[in-house]
């Protein structure tokens, strides 16, 4: 680019910047919320981050980089390129489980898609440590499986396989919510003439399907690839030998009692996740993927073809069948009066939570609860907002929502109380903080799941809402919000469950007022009480199970309210 | 609709600018109390009599102990004086980011549990505040606190965890010794924490050194590496291994080994006979911390380390080695004074932790693990 | 009784006029240029008229039309409605009607519901509210879809909730962005007959894009001719097709053939032009800026020869097409290459190619502008 062709562009952008800022001003009530969401962002997201920043490279005397010199040696390499393969591993098998799954619920007429709807997204409960602690009982030296079945002698599950193993199973549900709107509002008729064209199910697969599909697999990608490498509970208990950025960066803080050192790394797993969030949104700015048009088609029925169907249905089956086992060992667990050792049938586990835990059980329903909507909420508002309209400062907006979801909870926590420690902003030991570290910290995903799903909607539905005199809050709330409804759906499950069942970041955040569940799960855990730390997880899916329920009866009613009023 | 919309309205005005704005309504009476700790605590601290703040019954406790333990404790704390006290429950070294974060106002006034290392690390950082509670004299001087910023509530001995069932299949008897630990019979069946991320294993280590010398104790740990399953992330998870029969044999501090033995883990317990180090449990007053509760925390570590606190050490059935020697020794557990237990110098270990785990990750084993 | 009749019985009318001063839109190219999508166009539309922006995609029109709606901004220049400036007013306070080339109809809600819509949001009292929403379903002839979503209907019925929708409100503008261009030829006709009654006897100022020049002739009381950004005439169908002041727009409005010749001299209001060996006589256009001895295309429809043994012409035909009504025939005419039409096929016979015809010219008709350089 010449350097007299940057004037004539800057120029262009002051001019633009400033007439987009003129048509918002008229608008004060977008403009109102897009200014609280600037502030709230502002805090709430990259403030605390800028903290625990500033506390690795600043003290009194000003600024230090000897930690960050100190910190960046090979061994730090090392585990960063540990951290990244994990990372890239989980978010491909991961995204390809959940899209098969997301495929076979939304466009083939295959047999139980209601049962596998909710089976791919039970791992999302996973509580801290409780996945991996299945995977030793099932497949470790003294393992049902492996020793009890197999006969395997001598199993050694530590390290990056049980590890990839283990986050796959968890995260694809991710991959799954966020997969499942778009492949749900791809238009069937788009699909429909094609196959009348002549093209074969695979090419339109391949050439409708798939193309079509392809932001929502990036994104997927890219939200398991930032929970794998962020990820802490799986790697303390099962990666062995294998150091990953999020454990070592934890263990730095509470084993060497090196809080720069620690906080540098847990930060610096920001910027693989940063550049591969970059690398997504710009090839996602170069394309097209409108398939919800105003002149909408019959639905199609979706594949019958038995060829397609059964290995699908056998794949999820599969699937299925390994949720099933470590969930049903957790539960078992939950039954028996030692796991992994003593197996016979007892209730006392659940008789210590009712008598001790109960508290700490309702106090994570409030809080996540609380959360949920707004989290929803605020993910789709932010969606619409970056998707459909255009203001100063809109990709500072985006880039800032995926920081809390990036960082390990450990730099969450520490930040928020870092920042609101003191006034006038404190919030420590009151419900707010941990309301707030929910919402900033689960948003993302109802982000991605709402974009996605929008930039399948033609704009012009919401032009036309628009010409006929709403203005944008009003067009968001009737016609974009329904048509993200599967997105929306995502989030608010998505947002409750991690609200339910997150602990790194909560850990630092909890008081006495205001203990949660996980907490109590983790001291379980530390204490080798799994049987109660498994109780509660049992519970927690009880609870999570109704609320999904719940949730999706609410979210079906969206936008259709006014049916039959006349 | 339209009420749905200003429903929605309000709601996020609330989550965003709205609950800035209402949990500092809701803080707005600790506030003030936190206002005028500023200026009480001073006077405070140089004339313990004189009461700092109105007096409150709470108080605000950071505990290491598990929750189930935790509650034991303080339910008979708060039986015997009234104090309406309540806990959060966080490892040692969480506690101790806690309080470096909360440096400027921090939500807790005394800190329950958890290896004095962490307390002296806080301690330096000046986050504690010198308390020396009363009949602090019964306490042997060897577990003190020089400078008086923390108070030993209990003891806890490094020892080996040995599943017992692998025993049997295996037909080879408990290890007795650390040089048992060398013996080819326990090859690919010793865990140990990495002392690189585990106190309790930097303890270990600094013990053998402390033992053998510097350079026999690097030569052993090298041996001994011959032998090592896996050196895991945390202190407690070779006990934790152990039991799941995971690995043979696991080095942990006792407390850690028999918590799970009491759950019903097929584990030994046994102590090496050239000696052992242990690690040293604490209490200590935060400093700053809110001024209504300062003292009653004061109460509570004089209470902590009372014959009638430490023997619920059995109740909790923790396994903790009392350091009150008035306080009844838990069923199971080995006596302090039937231990071989070294004259471990916590001091010296502090100071030489960077050098040695440096030289551990050099000679015997880094941090990367790649295997 | 047609659509439009009954409608004009339904809906009342506060149509205003539109007005666009120098409305310039800039973009930033990918090589950090700014490149023009509209250049200084200006435009009055009298009240209730039907202005149609004509020409090939990529021309502006599109733009220039979003500019009128409010969802671009120009990048200078001003729009009237009537004597308030909306240059700057968000679309949702501009009163406008938009029919879309997608319909972009609400998926989620019935036909009622999409049709009902716009007044929910003016805030028109329950009543009065479900009165005018039955009444314009009832015109449409959707009243029996009114309980289905879009989804179920067909694309033409679509098409007409559609525009049940724009107009419902009684807007001062209504906007068509393509409205046809989905639907099949037959009744697109029929649609584009029925949605210029409609506008006609509404009186709503209309302003239409499309890039049909039929759909443009058979609708609009003045057509403007786009291309690149830029205007390139403003007129009545009849003005553009047979006068029009630059190859593009003379090509783009109906077929032509552009014949070089050269101008002689004048005589009173005409020009004198030599054409292949013949001189031709052309009223003089101020508009066109051409004087003596200027080489200049001729533009000749095809239909202005006629086949005739006295014509002053001789053309060797190269190639004939039957095509039912007329016969169009390629000749060469000198060097040039001339098409034109036969409509009277049945008294003239049928001509081979390969055989010499004599042609009149309806000199007339015959418009000159200046030879491309």
């Amino acid at each position: 680019m010449q350097r007299g062709n940057t004037g004539i562009a800057f120029q262009h952008q002051l001019k633009t910047q400033r007439t987009r800022l003129k048509m918002l001003s008229k608008e004060p009530w977008l403009l109102g919320i897009i200014i609280l969401l600037f502030i709230s962002l502002f805090l709430f997201s990259v403030y605390p981050i800028l903290q625990v920043l500033k506390l690795t490279v600043y003290d009194e005397t000003g600024f230090q980089f000897d930690k960050v010199a100190e910190v960046l040696n090979a061994h730090f390499f090392q585990i960063l390129w540990n951290s990244l393969q994990l990372g890239i591993l989980s978010a491909v098998f991961g995204t390809a489980i959940g899209f098969v799954f997301a495929f076979a619920v939304t466009r083939t007429q295959m047999r139980g898609k209601k049962f596998f709807h909710l089976i791919a997204m039970l791992p999302i409960i996973s509580p801290p440590f409780v996945m991996a602690l299945s995977m030793i009982l099932l497949f470790g030296r003294n393992g049902m499986i492996s020793s009890g079945l197999l006969g395997i002698e001598d199993s050694d599950i530590y390290g990056l396989t049980s590890l990839v193993v283990i986050q796959t199973l968890g995260f694809f549900p991710m991959a799954y919510l966020n997969l499942r709107g778009v492949l749900e509002s791809i238009d069937g008729a788009l699909e429909d003439a094609s196959l009348s064209l002549g093209a074969s199910r695979w090419e339109v697969f391949r050439t409708v399907t798939f193309p079509l599909a392809l932001p929502a697999i990036f994104s997927s990608l890219l939200l398991v690839f930032i929970k794998s490498i962020e990820d802490f509970g799986n790697p303390m208990v099962i990666a062995g030998d294998y150091s990953t950025l999020a454990v070592q960066a934890y263990l730095e803080i509470t084993g060497m009692y090196d809080l720069k050192a620690g906080a540098f790394m847990a930060v610096a797993i920001l910027f693989p996740s940063l550049l591969a969030y970059m690398i997504q949104k710009y090839w996602l700015s170069k394309k097209s993927f409108v398939t919800v048009t105003g002149k909408p088609s019959q639905a199609s029925k979706g594949i019958g073809d038995k060829r397609i169907v059964w290995p699908l249905f056998a794949f999820c089956s599969l699937l299925t069948g390994s949720v099933l086992l470590f969930y049903g060992t957790v539960a078992w667990g939950a039954f028996v009066k030692v796991w992994g050792v003593n197996y016979t049938l007892t209730l006392d586990h659940f008789k210590y939570i009712f008598t001790l835990g109960l508290d700490s059980v309702k106090n994570s329903l409030i809080m996540a609860t609380a959360s949920t909507p707004i989290t929803a909420l605020l993910g789709m508002l932010i969606a619409y907002l970056i998707i459909r309209k255009n203001f100063v400062g809109k990709k500072l907006m985006e880039f800032s929502t995926i920081l809390t979801f990036a960082v390990p909870g450990t730099v969450v926590g520490i930040g928020y109380v870092l920042a609101f420690n003191e006034k006038p902003l404190l919030l420590t030991g009151t419900a707010a903080i941990l309301i707030i570290a929910f919402t900033f910290r689960n948003m993302t995903v109802g982000i991605e799941a709402g974009s996605n799903s929008l930039r399948q909607v033609d704009a012009s539905i919401e032009e036309a809402s628009t010409s006929l005199g709403a203005n944008s809050l009003t067009t968001f709330w009737r016609v974009s919000l329904p048509l993200m409804k599967s997105a929306m759906f995502s989030g608010l499950v998505y947002s409750f469950v991690r609200s339910m069942t997150s602990i790194s970041a909560v850990i630092f955040l909890v008081s006495v007022n205001w203990n949660l569940m996980t907490v109590s799960i983790l001291s379980q855990v530390e204490s080798s009480r799994l049987g109660v730390a498994a109780a509660y997880c049992l519970i927690l899916i009880f609870i999570i199970l109704i609320v999904i329920g719940f949730l999706e009866l609410i979210v079906n009613r969206l936008g259709s309210s006014k049916r039959g009023a006349h | 609709m339209k009420k749905w919309v200003s429903t929605v309205g309000s709601l996020m005005m609330a989550t965003t600018l709205g609950l800035v704005g209402c949990s500092s309504g809701t803080q707005a009476p600790k506030q003030e109390a936190g206002g005028t700790s500023q200026v009480a605590s001073t006077p405070a601290s140089a004339a313990p009599a004189a009461p700092a703040a109105p007096a409150s019954k709470n108080l605000t406790i950071y505990t290491a102990y598990p929750e189930q333990e935790a509650v034991v404790y303080i339910d008979e704390f708060k039986k015997a004086t009234g104090i309406e006290a309540k806990f959060v429950r966080l490892s040692a070294g969480e506690t101790l980011v806690r309080l470096q974060a909360e440096k400027g106002n921090p939500q807790a006034s005394i800190w329950y549990g958890g290896p004095s290392d962490t307390f002296i690390a806080a301690a330096k950082e000046g986050l504690l505040e010198k308390y020396k509670p009363q009949n602090a004299d019964k306490i042997p001087e060897n577990f003190q606190d020089k400078d008086g910023y923390w108070s030993p509530v209990y003891v806890g001995a490094l020892g080996f965890a040995v599943n017992s069932d692998w025993l049997k299949k295996s037909g080879i008897p408990a290890p007795e010794s650390w040089d048992d630990l060398l013996k080819p019979e326990y090859k690919g069946n010793v865990t140990m924490a990495h002392p690189g991320s585990s106190g309790t294993s930097y303890t270990v280590l600094a013990t053998l050194v402390q033992i053998m010398g510097e350079d026999k104790a690097f030569n052993y740990f090298k041996k001994l590496n011959e032998n090592i399953r896996q050196y895991t992330k945390s202190g407690s998870a070779p006990a934790k291994q152990a039991g799941l029969g995971e690995t043979g044999v696991g080095i942990s501090f006792a407390h850690d080994i028999l918590a799970p033995k009491n759950e019903g883990y097929p584990l030994t317990l046994s102590f090496p006979k050239e000696g052992t180090g242990y690690e040293v449990g604490a209490v200590a007053l935060i400093k700053n911390g809110p001024a209504d509760e300062v003292e009653n925390a004061k109460k509570f570590i004089d209470w902590a380390i009372t014959k009638e606190a430490q023997d619920l050490y059995e109740t909790s059935k923790s396994f903790r080695l009392p350091v009150n020697p008035d306080a009844t020794v838990p069923e199971g557990a080995t006596k302090l004074t039937d231990l071989k237990v070294i004259n471990y110098d916590a001091v010296w270990a502090g100071e030489n932790r960077d050098a040695l785990v440096k030289k551990f990750e050099s000679q015997v084993r880094g941090k990367e693990g790649v295997k | 009784m047609a659509l439009a009749e009954r409608m004009e019985e339904t809906l009342s009318t506060n149509s205003s006029s539109v007005s666009m001063r120098d409305l310039v839109k800039t973009y930033l190219s990918a090589a950090g240029e700014e490149n023009y999508a509209v250049k200084h166009f200006s435009l009055d539309i009298q009240p209730g008229k039907l202005v149609t922006l004509l020409g090939p995609s990529g021309c502006g029109k599109t733009t220039t039309l979003r500019m009128l709606a409010g969802f671009d901004i120009p990048t200078s220049g001003q729009i009237r409605f009537g004597q308030s400036d909306v240059t700057f007013t968000p679309p949702n306070k501009r009163d406008i009607g938009m029919v879309f080339q997608s319909y972009a109809l609400f998926p989620h809600l019935t036909i009622y519901e999409n049709v009902a819509y716009g007044l929910q949001i003016k805030k028109v009292p329950k009543e009065e509210l479900k009165t005018r929403v039955n009444r314009v379903l009832a015109l449409m002839h959707l009243e029996e879809f009114k309980d289905r979503l879009p989804s179920q209907l067909s694309g033409g019925q679509q098409q007409r909730v559609a525009l049940a929708r724009a107009v419902v409100t009684e807007p001062k503008v209504l906007l068509f962005d393509e409205p046809l261009s989905n639907l099949d030829a037959k009744l697109r006709e029929y649609m584009r007959d029925e949605l210029r009654k409609l506008q006609q006897r509404l009186g709503i100022t209309s302003l239409y894009v499309t890039h049909d020049q039929a759909e443009a002739m058979a609708i609009s009381d003045q057509v403007v001719i786009m291309t690149k950004g830029v205007i390139q005439q403003v007129g009545s169908p009849h003005e553009i097709y047979t006068k029009p002041v630059n190859h593009f727009v003379a090509d783009f409005m109906g077929k032509a053939n552009f014949l070089t010749g050269k101008i002689e001299g004048r005589e009173k209001d005409a020009w004198i032009v030599s054409l292949e060996n013949n001189r031709i006589l052309v009223k003089v256009d101020r508009n066109i800026p051409v004087q003596v001895a200027d080489a200049v295309d001729c533009v000749v429809r095809p239909e202005f020869f006629t086949l005739d043994e006295e014509g002053e012409f001789t053309a060797r035909l190269t190639r004939a097409t039957y095509l039912g009504t007329y016969v169009e025939y390629e000749a060469v005419l000198g060097n040039q290459d001339v098409t034109f039409v036969d409509y009277a096929h049945h008294q003239h016979g049928w001509r081979e190619a390969g055989t010499d015809v004599k042609l009149r010219l309806n000199q007339e008709a015959v418009r000159i502008i200046p030879a491309r350089s």
